[in-house]
This record gives structure tokens, sequence and C-alpha cells, in this order.
């Protein structure tokens, strides 16, 4: 259903390393306070992987996924995703790498509340520069594929807690990244719907493109190819679902 | 009595904000807590509606300076000076004055005697008309109970003849000294005169000009009792103000000295001077009061708006806590009194900060004002700080403020706690279709009862059809659904306010000022309902104009919350309504120099005023080159009466006695004429030759009409029944009068002469200001002053121009309050869409989009506060300037494009100015800590 988004200029073809981390830091400061969140982590994501980041609150799991998207800052270090250092570029690069090669689903949803559903979907082609006609039809499409488009019309206020994380992934898929980030993308759901959304994200990975969760449901993770273990800012274990389940 | 009932206000909540601040611990800590949260934004907070208070206070410090420079003439113009009473045998006046029991009244009692003469000095210096003034300068040291107040104090006892002196301003005027000498055309001969001493301009040496012994060179004039008159100076108790406060008990006192009703013998005439001139400044104080208040009324309008919106935001972005707190126990009543604590605190500061600018743009205007008239004017223009006007200032500024948050934290309050802690919206609430409707028939009614029942007072007749329409889009929504009903019913609402001007004229003919701004308020909140409802139309043609992403987001968030844009669209459109108007008239006015030259010198170019002590041959005047011919006008003074109007001072008219001559080379064009005259030709040939009718000013319009029958009474009590053949417009400039024939001058014997005038036609093609000048000097030694008719509607417009300017000026800081009140909305709109912010620019949309929508947001609410402002001040003018009686006829709509191009420019300019912090801070807004925070 879904496909692979492919660039010349970057190789995400599936089992090549589309995101690779090394001693990556991440220190927050407010005030004369300081809280280091990453202690030097080293990691290494294939195309086409589903890999689940899990860990205790506060351990640095949200940081690492905002690190290696090129969201957050990090203080040393570096990330490469595709091949590319995203942190040896200018902002506007990194804006345009993330534009056109990555999707965000987040635990709050953030939807814009003045723009309707499809408004909403359409934001990062419109943002890519894709003509507002195309977009639009690309928009409402990608709502159509993840069951909601009879609401494409309405305005997040308007919609479920489940249909306005939809609209989300909708608009996390619409550009068809190479990489779906997903920062508890189930926290504010029920688990009937919590359970469709990660159908949805599966059959995302299941047409080659690569997602990164995390999560605190370990029936989430079990359902990932990979779980990272997150505990006090460094990676305490990396294993395939598989070895976790034999352990 | 508004100061009064601010102060209750006040006193009643700080008694509640005392309670909560030493009982009430966890609402201290809210409402303290909050203001010192975001200092910068508390500072913009304070910094906005601040300048409502600013507004308030420099209107009444504008006020009291004007007033208190008018007070301060009595200083320099009469000092002890009390009354003037004009007799014709002083010396017997003041003796029986003194013989009755004035003591307890009265501490000086002198004669005094004054002419209006020319001078002109050895270098050639020529001054057509200087005040004289003789009398007995040692009585007059003494006169009052402070002689330093009389300016004469400094001079010997007696100067000598041929020996004068001058007043400081004189002096500099005509560039005297002590010692040396100059002429004095007292009569047709000249007398030379020695400066023997330069006095200060105050007290009786700022009455008169020229000071001199008494009797000292009117004596030489073989001209002495026709040209000057005999006055008995009166001080009464206390000093240069308080005696004043005396003036009716002296009244009294000399009406039964005089007892003028039944002597023949003496007939003196009281003029209560000093009283007359502190009411006129109490007067002025009070208008300028009013005009500066209610021009800044726009602007407190506007800051009461942008506190509505303020508050608005504070609980948006509080709703969270708002709800945890809710949920925790505290009740809304607590809640209420938090926000009322944090709005007090903010009107604190505000008002501090509002007193500091509100003197300081007072002290502008006086300044500006200053600068402008003050050249020309007899009143020195200065800055005057009362305690009362600061007290008034900050308790209205400050009442305004926190009755607004009190009531806007009274809605705020009522939130589900359930929903709040979620940060959910509230579900709409909204009144029942059957109070809906109740209510609209109850307003309907309403309206149309107020229409019918008090059909001659403005305010009700402007507003109550507007009631009717509002009420009416309810039930209309049923027909033509809400969409239509509201922007129709509103459209029909300004256009009634627009025209009501000239649909009601016979209720609108005397506008007060209030009344413009209750027009104003009520056609911008009604546009700004019409203007929301073509959101859609917007938004579409912006779609079809621009594709760009950032374009669509800066529309977004307005269009989505239309109740905050309309709150600050209605900012700038009451503002710039305003000056649009203002420049409207400036314009017009400006426009108009050369009717209003017609309409006061008919076909007749120059004006010339000429001392009848030295008296100008006609045929001399028309000798003057480029003089095509002129006409003589006698002047005299005469009483009249008619049904319901009572002879006294006010009812005595200044009489302009017209020939045949007049008629065919002046004729003024009427306002009104009486249906016997085919034309105004007509009307003016019957009146030169007739003692059947006469031709009024306009002013006594509203008591005399055309054809209504006038009693003219004479010097001796003969009265003549005329009729009012027509009026004509009449203005301080030439004080032209009423016009009679000589026929019927000589019938009623005049009270006294004036000096005497002619009307100069210049010969076609003639610069008129250089035949003025050519008049004026010719005859200067006869007194002479020449002035073109359109020289002196120039000069009126000029004035009236910088008065507007600095009335624009004074609004235009009320355009500060829209550009502070758009700056808070959107750097707390920033913080408010910080997540979404943090969100786009994860998904890739580019920094500079984000800054740029900030920006779009900004233009598009300035661009339609200043449509909706331009288009309804346009509109509004219009219909004002050419269909109502309001303003004066012919007067023909000018749109001053360059200027409202200015206005537009400078209002989007500011608009953009102020959404380009927010916008930068919207662009640095980076992802994770956007999200994070958020």
């Amino acid at each position: 259903m879904f496909r692979t988004k492919l660039e010349a200029d970057v190789d995400v073809s599936l089992g090549a390393s589309v995101v690779s981390a090394k001693k990556v830091r991440k220190t927050y400061r407010t005030g004369n306070l300081e809280v280091p969140a990453l202690k030097g982590v080293d990691l290494e994501i294939s195309s086409g992987e589903f890999v689940a980041i899990i860990g205790p609150s506060g351990n640095g799991k949200s940081t690492l996924l905002n690190c290696l998207s090129g969201i957050d800052t990090i203080d040393s270090g570096s990330v490469h995703i595709a091949g590319q250092d995203i942190f040896g570029v200018r902002d506007a690069k990194r804006t345009a790498l993330r534009a056109s090669m990555m999707g965000f689903i987040f635990q709050s949803f953030n939807l814009v509340p003045v723009f309707s559903a499809v408004e909403n979907v359409e934001m990062p082609l419109l943002a890519a520069g894709v003509k507002p006609k195309i977009a639009r039809e690309k928009a409402s499409r990608m709502l159509d594929q993840v069951n909601i488009g009879k609401r494409s019309a309405h305005r997040p206020s308007e919609l479920s807690g489940g249909e306005q994380q939809r609209v989300a992934i909708a608009r996390a898929l619409v550009a068809e990244p190479a990489i779906i980030w997903a920062d508890e993308p189930t926290g504010n759901l029920d688990s009937a719907t919590a359970a469709v959304i990660v159908d949805l994200l599966k059959e995302v990975n299941a047409n080659g493109q690569t997602v990164v969760i995390v999560t605190h449901d370990r029936g989430i993770a079990k359902q990932s190819d990979r779980i990272v273990k997150v505990r006090d800012g460094r990676i305490e274990s990396d294993e395939t679902s598989a070895e976790m389940a034999g352990a | 009595m508004i100061t009064t009932a601010a102060l209750i206000i006040l006193g009643v909540l700080a008694l509640f904000v005392m309670f909560d601040l030493l009982f009430r611990p966890t609402i201290r800590r809210l409402g303290l807590r909050n203001v010192v949260r975001r200092r910068g934004e508390a500072m913009l907070v304070i910094v906005g509606s601040m300048l409502a208070t600013a507004l308030i206070i420099a209107s009444f410090v504008i006020g009291d300076s004007f007033g208190a420079s008018i007070r301060s003439v009595a200083e320099t113009r009469y000092g002890p000076v009390d009354e003037i009473v004009q007799v014709e045998d002083p010396e017997a006046t003041a003796e029986k004055i003194k013989q009755g029991d004035t003591a307890t009244i009265f501490d000086g009692i002198m004669v005094s005697r004054q002419a209006d003469v020319a001078v002109r000095t050895e270098t050639g210096t020529v001054e057509p008309s200087l005040r004289l003034l003789e009398f007995d300068i040692g009585e007059a040291k003494a006169f009052g109970n402070d002689t330093s107040s009389t300016g004469v104090v400094d001079l010997p006892d007696t100067l000598g003849v041929s020996k004068v002196a001058l007043n400081q301003k004189t002096s500099d005027d005509l560039g005297l000294k002590e010692g040396e000498t100059f002429e004095i055309f007292f009569g047709p001969t000249p007398v030379e005169v020695e400066v023997v001493s330069v006095v200060p301009t105050k007290g009786m040496a700022g009455f008169g000009q020229i000071i001199a012994d008494a009797d000292a060179i009117t004596r030489i004039s073989p001209d002495r009792d026709e040209f000057s008159s005999h006055q008995v100076l009166l001080s009464n108790t206390g000093d240069v103000y308080s005696g004043a406060e005396r003036t009716e008990e002296a009244e009294q006192l000399l009406d039964s000295i005089f007892d003028t009703e039944a002597s023949s013998e003496t007939v003196a005439e009281v003029f209560p001077v000093k009283r007359n001139l502190l009411e006129n400044a109490d007067e002025e104080a009070s208008g300028m009061t009013e005009l500066f208040g209610t021009i800044g009324g726009f602007s407190v309008a506007a800051g009461i708006l942008l506190l509505v919106n303020l508050f608005v935001m504070l609980a948006s972005e509080r709703k969270v806590e708002l709800g945890t707190l809710r949920a925790l126990g505290l009740t809304r009543s607590q809640l209420r009194r938090a926000f009322s604590l944090e709005g007090l605190t903010y009107g604190i500061f505000s008002a501090v900060l509002g007193v500091v600018c509100g003197v300081g743009v007072a002290a502008g205007v006086m300044a500006f004002a200053g600068s402008s008239f003050g050249a020309d004017s007899n009143v020195t223009l200065r800055l005057s700080v009362s305690p009362n006007a600061l007290v008034s200032g900050v308790a209205i500024g400050l009442a305004i403020s926190q009755i607004t948050v009190l009531f806007t934290a009274l809605r705020l309050v009522r939130l589900n706690p359930a929903r709040a802690l979620v940060d959910a919206a509230d579900p709409k609430r909204g009144l029942n279709n059957k109070i809906k409707f109740a209510l609209a028939t109850l307003g309907v009614i309403a309206g149309v009862a107020v229409y019918l029942l008090l059909t001659n007072e403005p305010v009700p007749v402007m507003l109550a059809p507007v009631i009717v329409a509002v009420s009416a889009i309810f039930p209309l929504g049923f027909m033509l659904g809400k969409r239509l009903a509201a922007p129709l019913c509103c459209a029909l609402g300004i256009v009634w306010v627009a025209a009501v001007f000239g649909i009601r004229s016979d209720a609108m003919d005397d506008p007060d000022i209030v009344l413009f701004l209750v027009q104003g308020l009520v056609m911008v909140g009604l546009g700004v309902v019409v203007m929301g409802s073509l959101n859609k139309v917007f938004r579409r043609a912006i779609a079809l104009l621009s594709s760009s992403y950032a374009v669509k987001l800066g529309l977004a968030y307005p269009l989505a919350r239309p109740v905050r844009s309309a709150l600050l669209i209605s900012m700038y459109a009451l503002v710039v309504f305003t000056l649009t108007f203002m420049s409207v008239l400036t314009a017009v006015f400006g426009g108009s120099t050369t009717q209003f030259a017609a309409k006061f010198g008919g076909s007749s170019d120059i004006l010339v005023e000429a001392n009848p002590a030295s008296p100008v041959a006609l045929a001399e005047l028309e000798a003057v080159e480029n003089v095509d011919s002129a006409v003589a006008v006698d002047r005299m003074l005469f009483g009249y009466k008619n049904e319901g109007s009572i002879e006294d001072e006010s009812d005595r008219e200044v009489g302009s006695i017209l020939d045949a001559k007049f008629a065919e080379l002046v004729a003024p064009p009427t306002l009104s004429r009486s249906s016997q005259f085919a034309s105004d030709e007509e009307m003016w040939r019957t009146v030169a030759s007739s003692d059947e009718w006469i031709v009024m000013p306009t002013f006594d319009s509203s008591v005399l009409e055309v054809d209504d029958v006038v009693e003219l009474i004479g010097a001796d009590e003969q009265s003549v029944a005329v009729k009012v053949a027509g009026t004509i417009e009449n203005t301080w400039m030439i004080d032209s009068g009423a016009h009679l024939s000589v026929e019927l001058a000589e019938q009623l014997k005049t009270y006294e002469e004036r000096s005497s005038r002619f009307y100069v036609q210049a010969t076609e093609g003639a610069e008129l200001t250089v035949v003025a000048d050519q008049i004026g000097s010719r005859f200067a030694t006869n007194g002479v002053e020449a002035e073109s008719f359109l020289a002196m509607a120039e000069s009126d417009t000029a004035e009236q121009e910088v008065f507007f300017n600095i009335l624009q000026g004074f609004l235009g800081l009320g355009l500060l309050i829209g550009i502070a009140g758009l700056g808070v909305v959107l750097v707390r709109s920033v913080r408010d869409r910080r997540q979404e912010l943090g969100m786009m620019r994860t998904v890739g949309i580019k920094s500079s989009v984000t800054r740029n929508s900030f920006l779009i947001e900004a233009c598009f609410i300035g661009f339609q506060g200043v449509a909706l402002g331009v288009g309804l001040g346009l509109l509004s003018s219009w219909l004002t300037i050419t269909k109502s009686t309001a303003f004066e006829e012919g007067l023909s709509f000018t749109v001053p494009s360059r200027q409202l191009m200015l206005l537009s420019a400078i209002a989007l300019g500011a608009s953009l100015l102020a959404g380009l912090i927010p916008a930068v801070r919207a662009a640095r807004t980076t992802p994770a800590e956007a999200l994070r925070v958020a």
C-alpha cells in the first residue's frame, strides 16, 4: 500500500543503514542545573526496520528520538540519516531533509486546531512545495487510506482522540517519507484504538518504510522487529523481538 | 460626577482586594505571582492599558491648561479691575458709587478714559489700532489690595504732558524704548508723544497698551468727546481671581445705586469683565476636556478591547491551571477575584505610567498649540497640571480597566473543570431559541418605542433603529439564514447611523461631539460583524491571489478566531475611522476657502476697517491702485425684541447700514430668504431701500426666522417693527451683524457708533493681498486695517487645520494602543501555538514560513482595521457633509487621498512592526523544545 520515497542522493534501500548515531550526547540546561539526557549513544537502524525504543520515564527515550530525527540539537557526536550528517548542515537543510524523508507522530497528536483534517494532512506536502491541488488530492487519498476520509473537513476539536491520531498518521505518511518517527503514538488512546494505530504502523512498515516508535507499552514493543532499551541516557540493551522473546 | 463615580467604584473594589490580600493567601499568590510570571509580556500589558489612562489624563490636563491660560489673562489684562462701568460722566458716577455703602465690596474705584488710536513711529512702523488709557496714575498705583497687580506701580504719579508709558508687548511690537517719540493719531491731526517708561504687560497696563495721565492726550485733541469713552474702573475686595466672585454682589449694589430704570440722568452700563473672562476660561476648559476626552474616547474604547483581548488570552493560556484550581476546590468567585487582583496590579502600574505619559502628551499638545496659535493670540498657552486632573484621570482610567477586567473575568471563570483539565474546548453555550426570540421582540419594540418617544433626542434617534436592526437578526435568520441576516441587518444599521444626519436633520442640526463618538463606536461595531461575515470571501480571494503556505497559515488563525480578530480589528478601526473623518473635514474646510470668502464678502474682495477718529474718504479709497470700487458701510448698535426674546445685553445687535451700492456690489449670499423675494439680489435691493425689512445673521436664526416680525429698539427706546427678509452667515472675523437700510437706521438713533467699514472690489486679476497691503499702508495712520476675504478664510481654515492636526496627533496615540494590542496578542500567540509551531517545524515547514505567517497575520488584521476605518470614515463624513445641516451648506466633499494613503501606510507599517518580534520568535522556535514545553 505504501511506497518508500527514494532520493537520488540517499540510499534508503531495504537493509541499508538509514539512521546512524555515534556517541550522541545531550544535556539539558536550566539555569545552573544540568541534566544529562543522553550519555554517548550509538545506534544503527536499517531501512525497513520497525524499531521500538522503550525504557522508564525520564531516561532519554524521547530525547533520543528527537536527536535522531534532527528536531533537537546534540551536544556532541553525530547523526547520519541515509548517509547525510544532519548536524553538519544548516537548519534549513535539516528542515528540508525532514520534509522529504521523515514523518512524525506524537502522543498528543499536535494537529493545528484551526485547520481541518485534510488541511493538516496536506501541510507537509505544501511545505515541500507540492502544488495545492495535488497536495489536496494526496491528502484526501491518505485520509481515505487511514479510514477517516469522511471526516476530512472536520477540525481537530470535532474529532475523537483516535480520529485525531489517524489524521496525525496520515500527515506523517502523506509525503511518503522513508522514516516514520512515532513518540508514544498510543499514549492518549484506549487499547482498542491503540491496536488499530499499531496495525496501521505495521502496515506502513510492511511496505518498506522504517518505523521508529517510542513506547511504554511492552505489547506494542513486542510487535516490533527490534527493541532498544534506554536507561539513564544510555542504551541498556538492543535486541530483536525474537531475542527478547527467547530471553 | 464621573470622577466621583469612578472613585466610589475603586473604593469598593479596594475593600475587596484588601480583604483578599490580607486573608486569602491563595488568591493573593495567584493574582500577584501571575503578574511577574512573564515580565516582558506583563510590561506590554501595562503599556497597552496605560495608553488609555494617559489619554484620559491628557484630556483633563489639556482642558485645565487652556482654562488656566485664559484665566491668566485676568492678571495680564485686568489685574485688580473686576468691573468696568461705561458712563458719560465718570467723576459724578465714581462719586455716586463712593457715597453708597460700597466699602465692603469695592477696594478700588477710579475713573479712566480710553480711546482707540493709530500710532506711527519715527522709523515708519505703523500700528492702526491700539488702546490709549488715561487715568490718575497715583490713584491707580493704590487701586485694589495688591498694588503689584496694577502693572503701573513703578510709574511716577505723573508722567507729564505729551508723555506716555507703554506696556512691554507694545514696546516690543513697535520697537520703541524709553526716551523715544512717536505719533498718536487720536484724531485727524497727529500728536507727538514721548515714551517715559515701559511697564510690565499686566493689570491696567495690559488693558491699556498706551498709558497716559488723565486727559493728558485727549485734551489736546479736538475730537476727544466723539472718539473716546469714559469708564469707572472697580476693584472688588479680594485678589485678582477671588475678587470676581463678588461681581454679582457688585452688580446688585450698582443697580441699587443707579436704579437705571428710573434715572434718566445717569446711564451706566456695567461690564463684569473679570467674571466674564473667568467664566469663559472655565467653559473653555470644560469644552477642551470634553473635546479631547471624546476624541480620546475612541482610543479608550480601543484600550478596553485590548484589555478584554488580553484577559481572554490569559485565561486561554491558563486553561489547564484554571481547571486544576477548580478541581481542587477554588470557586469561580475566587478565580475571578484572582483575575481582578492581577488586573488591578497591572492597572496600578498602568496608572502610574499613565500619569507620566498623560502629562507628557498634554505638554506636547500645549507646546504645539502655543507655537501654532501663540503669536496672534492674547493668551499665552502654558501647561497647567492640577492634582484634580491627575486624580480624575487616574480614577476614571483605573475604574474603566477594572470594570472591564471584572466583566471579562466573570465570563472566563465559567469553565468546565473536566474539559479545562484536558485543554478541551468548552461546548458553545447559548440561549435557547424561545429566549432569543423574546429578547429580539423586546429589542424591536424597545427600539421603535425609543424612536417614537424621544423623537428629537439625537442619541436615541441614532441608536433606536440600530437596536431594531440588531434585534431583527435572530428572527430574520430563520428566513434568510444567520449568515445573511447578520451582515444584512448590520449593514442596514451602518447606513442608518451614517445617513441619520441627513435623514433626521431636524434632530441632528446641533450635534454634540459625543454623538460622533457614539456614531463611530456603533459603525465600527456593526462594521466588524459585516467584515467577519466576509471572511470566506477574503479567504477565497486571497487563495486565488497567492498559493503561498505562509499566506494560508497567516490567514488561518485570524479567520478561525473571529471574536479575537474582531476585537483587534475594532481597535484599529475605531482610531482610523476618526482619523479619516477628521482628515476629510480638514480637507473639506481647506478646500472651501473661496466659498467661505464669498459667503462673507459677497462680490467684494477686501474688507477695510477704518478708525472713525481718523476717517477715510471713500473717494480716496477708490483712488488706490487696483481698487475698482468700494462701498462704505456705517455701523451701529441697536436692541431688538421678538416673540420669546427679552431685550438685554445679549439681544443687542451690531448693525451694518447698507445702501443701494451695497446691494449691488457686495450682497453676500443668503442662507434663507423670504419667499417674497425671487432672488438674493432682489432681496438686497429691497432691504437697502426699505424701512420694513432687515437681514439677520445666522446665529440668531434659532430665535429668528425669515418673515418673523422683529421690534428694533433705538437709543431713545423708540422702536420700529420690521420683518426678517433673510439670514446670512456671520463670523467673528467680520461680525457684519444685521443689515438694515439708511432710512431705518435714521429712525433708530444709534446706541453707539462703530468704526467705519468699507467693502472693496479689486480690479480683475489684481493680487488681493497686494491691494489690501496697499490700502493698509496708504491709510495706516487712519487706523485702517485691510484684509482680503480670501486671506481671512484661509487664515481661519489654517487655524482649524492646525487644531485638527493637534486632535489627529492626540488621537493618533490611540493607534499605539492598537499596535501594542496586536503586538501583545501575537507575542502571546507564539506561546499559545508553541506546540503547533514545533510540529510544523518538525514536519518540515521552514522557519521563514512561520515567520512570514505571523507578519501576514499582523498585516491582515491591520488591513481589515484600516479598510474598515477608512471606509466607514469616508461614508460617514460624506453623508454628514453633503446631507447634514450640522455643517455649512455648500461644502464640497473631498477625499484627502494622499493623507489617507499615508495614514493607511503608517497603520499597516505599524502592524507589520507589531508582528515583527513575535514573527522572529516564531521563526526561532526549535521543534523539540516547543514540543517538549508544550
